[in-house]
């Protein structure tokens, strides 16, 4: 008990990181969220009404979705042949996989812009080869956004599974094909489910990081695109409605933390059972 | 051998210019028990892993009731295994892991249940079916193992060092099931140690591995009372060596040091060999003892009280050091004294004389 309460002193330094950076601002929107013009919920009865809110939801939502899974569906054969390289080849992987995490999101998204764009590279290869008539739009729209979102986020992805993969031990795999299933069968059955720990921790990640993405969406996407960062940016910016953008911020919160509990509720039950 | 289950021709795996396994030439019955006995990189693994399809041949081929196995997939082979951490599925429970290879093969539910029930009861593990695998000490995985490898029936069961996880007395306990089940279910079964003293009490035959060859194949007795190579004698068992020249006597008879004994196989006069006595065969007899064959003299260096029995390190002229070891009645009778002479004699019979290489 003692030896608790005098370590206690060591979580002071983030319990006033938490209060002071996080915790008064929140409850700040959130008073401003449901105090302005007049106490109610205005704010929120707006933005569940509204198509144009309603759709940039469905946007924030779709895009983090889309982005997830393209991030799984790459990121998992790149951290499995991240685990079964030589170290050599291990190395090299880990920090191709790393250095979009080096460079700022600002030079990146510029970069996709110069390489995508009507007048970019790719179209001016494609054209100058005769293989298409008219550049395309490769940018400014969904397909920019996706890509650039995937590639900053994928790091995020692969390694919480390169993590659990690496400690998989390959006679599992061995066990079921001896017992009579197919390479194929085997990996759904054995090989897969021991992954989703990490598939997990990594989907999360990535989607909610997606959720509160702001600067790619506004360089690559176009009007179609717009997510709620975006919208929270803009109400403040050129409206000055502090008291919708709050009620917007919190909407993100509580929704972040409500898929928080949901994963976390599956996963428990998922254990408990089978 | 005609009704051989697993014939092993010319089998090898060379790994660029190193032969993990070279020149494996076995057959073995339907029903047998056959062990692969070796110190850590002889081969035996490597073969075993030939046979389950883990790994592919470079020389020779493995055939099955007959049947080439080499074009068959692994998990067409029909083969059951053990693997050395059991490999039990740890997402599904004991009953879904035995119940795995019945599900592959597209056994219908209501049939799979019995014959999981059955297969749990047979390793005396009724009821633990919704148990997950960590939830169970490691004799009862190992348990699990093994019912998941038998549920369906296979040929052949192959065991990787099942038991090397295991403490001693649970290790002998599980020697015992496992010869019980070998025995009730008839399966055929190949099994790799390095645990020498477990390959005797549990195998009809015993191939004994060395650099990726096999040294000799026989009955656990063979092996133990007629080795073939000086490897064989060492791996096996406790054995004095009293190293010299073969000099022929003819007839299946050779000495080493004017020492008789069985020649183990053929050797040419004047080639350096060893003679091979084991312990138990050494008396200690006293120097008047008229007409005793094989005598050795030489100082006691150590007595060694086992219970049961004594163990005396005697050292002979040259400095050789041999193992006596007598029961405790006859050594109660025989007293020595450490730093007194003893003498010791064996029959030819009793002692193999084998290359020295």
């Amino acid at each position: 008990m003692t030896a608790g309460n005098r370590t206690l002193w060591l979580l002071i330094p983030a319990v006033l990181l938490i209060g002071v950076c996080f915790l008064y601002p929140v409850s700040w929107l959130l008073q401003r969220s449901v105090s302005e013009p007049v106490w109610g919920l205005q704010n929120y009865a707006t933005i569940f009404s509204r198509s144009i809110y309603l759709g940039v939801l469905w946007n924030t939502i779709t895009i983090a979705g889309v982005t997830t899974v393209l991030c799984a569906l790459i990121g998992f054969p790149v951290a499995y042949s991240m685990v079964h390289a030589r170290p050599r080849i291990r190395k090299l992987l880990i920090f191709v996989v790393l250095i979009p995490f080096w460079t700022s999101i600002l030079v990146r998204s510029f970069a996709w812009l110069v390489i995508l764009q009507r007048g970019g590279i790719i179209n001016d290869i494609l054209t100058g080869i005769g293989l298409i008539a008219e550049p395309m739009d490769l940018v400014y729209n969904r397909f920019g956004v996706l890509l650039g979102m995937v590639q900053v986020l994928l790091p995020f992805m692969v390694f919480p599974l390169y993590a659990v993969m690496a400690r998989i031990d390959g006679s599992f795999f061995r066990a079921a094909t001896n017992l009579g299933a197919t390479p194929v069968r085997a990996f759904f059955r054995v090989y897969l489910p021991l992954c989703l720990p990490g598939l997990g921790t990594g989907a999360m990640l990535v989607f909610i990081v997606a959720l509160g993405y702001f600067i790619t969406p506004a360089l690559l996407g176009g009007r179609g695109d717009i997510m709620i960062a975006q919208l929270i940016f803009e109400r403040i910016d050129e409206f000055g409605d502090w008291p919708l953008a709050s009620a917007l911020a919190i909407v993100l919160l509580v929704g972040t933390g409500l898929l928080f509990a949901i994963i976390k509720g599956v996963s428990k039950l998922r254990r408990g059972r089978i | 051998m005609t009704d051989s289950l697993l014939k092993l021709t010319d089998l090898g795996k060379a790994y660029g210019l190193i032969n993990a396994a070279k020149d494996i030439n076995l057959d073995v019955a339907d029903g047998e028990f056959v062990t692969f006995l070796g110190p850590s990189g002889s081969g035996k693994t490597t073969t075993l892993m030939m046979v389950a399809g883990f790994t592919t041949p470079t020389a020779g081929g493995i055939s099955l009731n007959g049947q080439p196995l080499d074009p068959i997939p692994v998990w067409k082979r029909d083969i059951g295994m053990v693997f050395q951490h059991y490999a039990l599925f740890p997402h599904m429970t004991v009953a879904q892991n035995i119940a795995f290879p019945l599900e592959m093969r597209g056994v219908a539910k209501r049939d799979r249940r019995t014959k999981v029930e059955e297969a749990m009861e047979m390793v005396g593990l009724a009821g633990f079916g919704q148990r997950l695998p960590k939830e169970l000490s490691g004799g009862q995985q190992q348990r699990v193992a093994l019912a998941r490898a038998m549920v369906f029936k296979p040929r052949l069961l192959l065991m990787d060092e099942p038991l090397g996880a295991l403490d001693k007395k649970l290790r002998e306990h599980m020697q015992l099931e496992i010869m019980h089940l070998h025995k009730n279910m008839g399966t055929t079964v190949l099994y790799v140690t390095h645990d020498q003293e477990e390959a005797l009490v549990m195998s009809d035959r015993i191939a004994v591995f060395n650099q990726g060859r096999i040294e000799q194949v026989g009955a656990p007795r063979d092996l133990y009372e007629a080795p073939e190579t000086k490897f064989v004698a060492d791996f096996i068992g406790e054995t004095n060596f009293i190293a010299g020249q073969a000099a022929g006597c003819g007839n299946g008879c050779a000495s080493v040091r004017g020492l008789n004994g069985q020649l183990g196989a053929p050797l040419v006069d004047g080639a350096a060999a060893v003679l091979a006595v084991r312990p138990e065969r050494l008396r200690v007899i006293s120097n008047t003892t008229p007409g005793a064959e094989n005598t050795l003299t030489g100082t006691v260096k150590e007595l060694i009280y086992l219970g049961q029995s004594r163990k005396a390190i005697i050292a002979l002229e040259d400095g050789t050091e041999v193992a006596a070891l007598e029961q405790a009645a006859q050594a109660e009778a025989t007293a020595l004294a450490i730093g007194s002479q003893a003498t010791l004699s064996f029959r030819a019979r009793d002692a193999r004389i084998l290359a020295d290489v």
